[in-house]
């Protein structure tokens, strides 16, 4: 198992900066496209993703649920469930060295040690019939090549790290016997035993108490400050990020339609979607008011309309939307929009062609 | 599968095909009908629509209405009488005149296999029926009331899962011996194989009655005051009869595959019924150098117990396409 | 866990009462005429009827007989039979053989049973997987006596393997027989690992164990297979208790003198107390394996262990 040389090979050959140099990015995923084959039909779950992460920095991945926020993930890690997912185009480049061309150990060797995740649900994230410490300590025992002892050593170093109490006495108890939180905190120590460049945060709290969703975003703010790694943080509400993340980008469909820095996009949005996902916050002056979430439901990704895809929803649509794809606007500072209108929207100056039902 | 710890495994193999897996068909079958519960036919039709195009489906059915045929008309088969028996053409090969030879008595064995069909499917089909009664009485008790009634009938069905069907049918009909009324025999067998079989029937007629019960469309039945009668009749029944149907298929077959069993073991079926497992048992009992009185029976016996089980399966399949 | 196993005992208990009362009353009083299911529709001589009214108490009444007949079982004093033979000598010398042939064919069931459905769970879908699956409902379906049958004359006919193991038969001799009696189980069990393996290969700590970075072999050796067997080995543990009593067709085709060949011989015989007290036996035995694979459950599977 504890095959070192092969695990580090691919981090040596990417650190030399070659032709595939990925503009120094960490992490670059670009113009990724993935389907999934099903007896349904051909599902175009991603359409063309392109987005980087810098050493340090946290990327918040923002969209409703189905928009494609998990898939893109699980491609990065190469944990995609193939069939019926395929990867039919793109590139992720780690340190400029592209993953969906390397082969299955160099993308191994990645997995966990470059590139860790942290799941939604850690109750069936978590396996239920290893203890918590066992499972904590397997990468490090198997990859790391610590003894039992010493690996349990390190897994109460993790467990204490991530503010679980009574850590060492709590190594031999079972995922189920924790509570929600606590076993979130399990899942994020063992996502950093080996000490990842990149943390993959897919909705760490959507499944917890909202006491405890606050206090899981402060203990990954706090993680990622000590220990200096990047973070993806995926979620799809835009309450949570804004103390966390540097920049967002925002997902539709299989796109990322909008992507900026976070106090940039919540001053003023530039694609109509970001727009009424703000709106949809609900904010202490709204006390009383309906809130007005975005009408209508995201396409069937089987059956993606032309033009923009987000037309159908769009209070500003305009003929051009039906027919032409929206191409990335490059509105300068690192700010981009997939939207016929974004300058127009970004200055606020674009008319409503139809009037939202909620209001 | 095995998820709820409490469940004791089925004491039949047969049945354990049915009911671990269509435990989790019932799940699916509830399922899809809360999605488009404004016309749970729609669900049905696509089986009805899979199964027939599956190969495997057509061919069991085939062959099930072949045996029917043959278990109520022989003679459109065979003009041969298979009680017409003599030593002097003992064991002699397969010939034109008869195709699968005689057997040690000299009876024509193509004969007594063709008329052997009977005697397996009514004893099949009778347990069947007696499994059916028991298990959806029971089933929709124990599903509809729960409590107590539940409770009961759960310790009940722990006693019954604890004899295994052989023995248990093994204990009947030693115990109720007759040897001089040949309907009253069939009878026997019929009725200790249904007393026996019937829980695994049972468990998914409760689990199907439990999961319908809390759906929508019951719960405002109740509400507008519909009887009990008439929620289990209208609205639980036609819901949990996918699975049942299922459960019931399989269990046919293992029946006939029991019957074979006891015959063979000199305790089922007697003379002068002709019985498959009971012409196996006095072609293995007397010579061990002729293959025929083994092999002809023995293909007609797993052939019908093969066929019912895969149209079951087929069926199973049929409703739950996620399964494969 | 002690709470769920007294739980599951009391169950037990109440299953073993409820059962040997039922095997008792379907033997005795169902049928009216406790002598004749004791001994068959054959005349009696005066002594016979007397010595088996006293011994099975047919003068008290039924409840009382059972608590008689229980007496007897649980102290292992379980009477002579119809050729006044002690019915507990015959069980302790055809125990061995029973065992011998039940443990060869467990051993069979788990060694080909479980790689071959963790396989075909690998390989799901694939033509091989659908050959198998249809393999082991054929197998499902041909009576274990029609594939023993077969075999054994196959075997005379060819002088291929031993028919007729007898009381000294070598373990070789066993094989045959062995793989017969199995041979229902290893497909029931082949389906149940491949359902199981292919439910718990999409569960979601598969993928967090794949981004974990460990070796596929790993992931489905370590993290799939510790939770797949969960219940093939429940399964399994009834099985062994269930083969013991599917032995006798086995035992009767190739002449084995184990618990069913006397079973089979007592059934001839219309030997009425021979067969109620060997079925009787059995039924224990299924329950205690069912008890034990209870007790297992819970040892291999901490959410019920912490309940
Ligand atoms: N294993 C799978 N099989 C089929 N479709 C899938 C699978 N995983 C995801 N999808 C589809 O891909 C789309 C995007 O899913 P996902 O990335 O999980 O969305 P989210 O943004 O909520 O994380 C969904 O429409 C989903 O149906
Ligand atoms: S391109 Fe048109 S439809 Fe799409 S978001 Fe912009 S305005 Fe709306
Ligand atoms: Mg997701």
């Amino acid at each position: 198992m504890g095959k070192h040389s092969t695990d580090q090979s691919v981090i040596e050959k990417a650190s030399a900066p070659g032709p595939d140099d990925g503009g120094g990015h960490l992490l670059e995923v670009r113009d990724l496209f993935v389907e999934f084959r099903t007896g349904e039909g051909v599902a175009k779950v991603i359409n063309g993703v392109s987005y980087h992460l810098d050493a340090g920095e946290t990327l918040a991945v923002l969209g409703e649920s189905g928009s494609g926020k998990s898939v893109t993930a699980q491609a990065i890690m190469g944990i995609l469930d193939s069939p019926p997912g395929f990867v039919t185009g793109g590139q992720i480049l780690y340190k400029g060295r592209d993953l969906l061309t390397a082969s299955e150990n160099e993308r191994r060797a990645v997995r966990g040690k470059e590139i860790a995740m942290i799941f939604q649900d850690a109750l069936s994230a978590l396996n239920p019939v290893f203890t918590v410490g066992w499972q904590i300590s397997e990468t490090l025992r198997k990859r790391e090549g610590l003894s039992k002892k010493d690996a349990l050593d390190k897994a109460v170093e993790l467990m204490d790290l991530v503010k679980i109490p009574a850590a060492r006495e709590r190594l031999k108890a079972y995922p189920h016997q924790f509570s929600g939180g606590m076993r979130q905190r399990v899942m994020i120590a063992m996502s950093l035993a080996q000490q990842p460049k990149v943390v993959i945060a897919d909705e760490p709290t959507t499944a917890l108490d909202v006491t405890v969703q606050a206090q899981i975003m402060d203990l990954l703010a706090d993680l990622r400050r000590e220990l200096n790694t990047a973070m993806i943080l995926i979620t799809h509400d835009l309450g949570v990020v804004a103390d966390v993340a540097d920049r967002i980008a925002v997902m539709y469909a299989g796109r990322i339609i909008e992507h900026a820095e976070v106090h940039a996009l919540y001053k003023s949005p530039a694609h109509p979607y970001t727009l009424g996902l703000l709106n949809s916050i609900p904010r202490l002056d709204d006390k009383g008011k309906t809130l007005r979430t975005i009408p209508g439901l995201p396409p069937n990704l089987t059956r993606i309309p032309a033009g923009c895809p987000f037309n159908p929803r769009c209070r500003y649509v305009r003929d051009v939307c039906r027919t032409d794809v929206p191409p990335s606007v490059s509105l300068g500072e690192g700010r981009d929009a997939a939207c016929h209108f974004a300058r127009e929207v970004l200055a606020g100056t674009l008319e409503p062609t139809r009037k939202d039902p909620e209001l | 599968m095995s998820s709820d710890p409490n469940a004791l495994p089925p004491n039949d193999e047969r049945a354990a095909i049915a009911e671990g897996e269509a435990a989790s068909t019932e799940k699916r079958v509830t399922a899809e009908l809360t999605e488009v519960s404004g016309r749970p036919r729609s669900l049905a039709s696509d089986a009805f629509r899979d199964l027939r195009k599956n190969p495997i489906a057509i061919i069991s059915a085939v062959i099930i209405v072949i045996l029917v045929v043959m278990a109520i008309f022989p003679t459109l088969f065979t003009h041969k009488d298979p009680t017409d028996c003599a030593l002097g053409r003992s064991l002699k090969p397969p010939s034109s005149e008869a195709w699968f030879g005689y057997n040690f008595q000299g009876c024509d064995i193509y004969a007594r296999t063709i008329h052997g069909a009977r005697a397996s499917l009514m004893v099949g089909i009778g347990s069947v029926i007696v499994v059916a009664f028991i298990a959806i009485v029971l089933g929709m008790l124990a599903g509809y009331y729960g409590g107590l009634a539940d409770a009961i009938i759960a310790r009940f069905t722990d006693i019954i899962l604890g004899i295994p069907l052989l023995l248990g049918a093994i204990v009947i009909l030693s115990g109720f011996k007759n040897n001089s009324n040949m309907w009253l025999g069939l009878l026997m067998v019929i009725a200790a194989l249904g007393l026996l079989g019937w829980t695994s029937a049972m468990r998914i007629v409760r689990g199907s009655v439990l999961s319908a019960r809390n759906q929508d469309y019951v719960q405002a039945a109740r509400m507008l005051g519909a009887t009990n009668w008439r929620i289990m009749t209208r609205h639980i029944g036609p819901n949990a009869m996918a699975p049942v149907i299922v459960v019931l298929t399989i269990a046919l077959g293992s029946f006939i595959a029991t019957e074979a069993t006891l015959s063979f073991l000199g305790i089922g079926l007697k003379p002068p019924w002709i019985s498959w497992g009971g012409d196996i048992a006095d072609a293995t009992a007397r010579v061990r150098n002729a293959l025929g009185p083994v092999l002809f029976p023995s293909s007609f016996l797993a052939l019908t117990v093969l066929a019912f089980i895969m149209l079951g399966d087929a069926v199973r399949e049929a409703f739950d396409p996620k399964l494969r | 866990m002690f709470r769920y196993i007294i739980r599951r005992l009391l169950q037990m208990v109440l299953a073993f009462f409820g059962t040997t009362l039922l095997v008792y009353w379907l033997m005795f009083a169902a049928s009216g005429d406790p002598l004749a299911a004791l001994a068959g529709e054959k005349p009696m001589s005066p002594s016979v009827r007397a010595a088996l009214t006293e011994q099975f108490h047919l003068d008290q009444p039924f409840i009382v007989q059972y608590f008689y007949y229980m007496k007897g079982l649980l102290s292992f004093d379980l009477g002579n039979n119809l050729s006044n033979r002690d019915i507990a000598d015959l069980v302790l010398s055809a125990w061995p053989y029973t065992l011998r042939l039940a443990f060869l064919a467990f051993i069979f069931v788990v060694v080909v049973g479980i790689p071959l459905g963790v396989w075909v769970a690998m390989k799901r879908g694939g033509v091989f997987d659908t050959t198998v699956l249809l393999l082991t409902l054929v197998i499902i379906s041909i009576p274990v006596f029609v594939i023993g049958s077969t075999l054994a004359m196959i075997g005379s006919m060819y002088g291929l393997w031993v028919t007729n193991v007898g009381g000294a038969g070598t373990l070789s001799a066993y094989l045959v027989p062995a793989i017969v009696l199995g041979s229902l189980s290893l497909a029931t069990a082949v389906r149940l690992t491949r359902g199981s393996v292919s439910e718990n290969l999409r569960a979601d700590y598969v993928r967090t164990a794949k981004a974990k970075g460990l070796k596929r072999l790993r992931v489905v050796g370590v993290h799939v297979l510790r939770n797949s067997l969960i219940p093939v080995i429940t399964f399994l543990g009834i099985e062994l208790g269930g083969l013991m009593g599917g032995a006798i067709v086995t035992e009767k085709i190739f002449n084995i003198p184990g618990i069913g060949f006397e079973l089979a011989k007592a059934i001839n015989l219309e030997d009425g107390p021979t067969v109620v007290t060997i079925v009787s036996l059995l039924v224990i035995v299924y329950l205690v394996m069912n008890l034990i694979v209870d007790v297992l459950y819970a040892v291999l599977d901490p959410r019920i262990r912490y309940e």
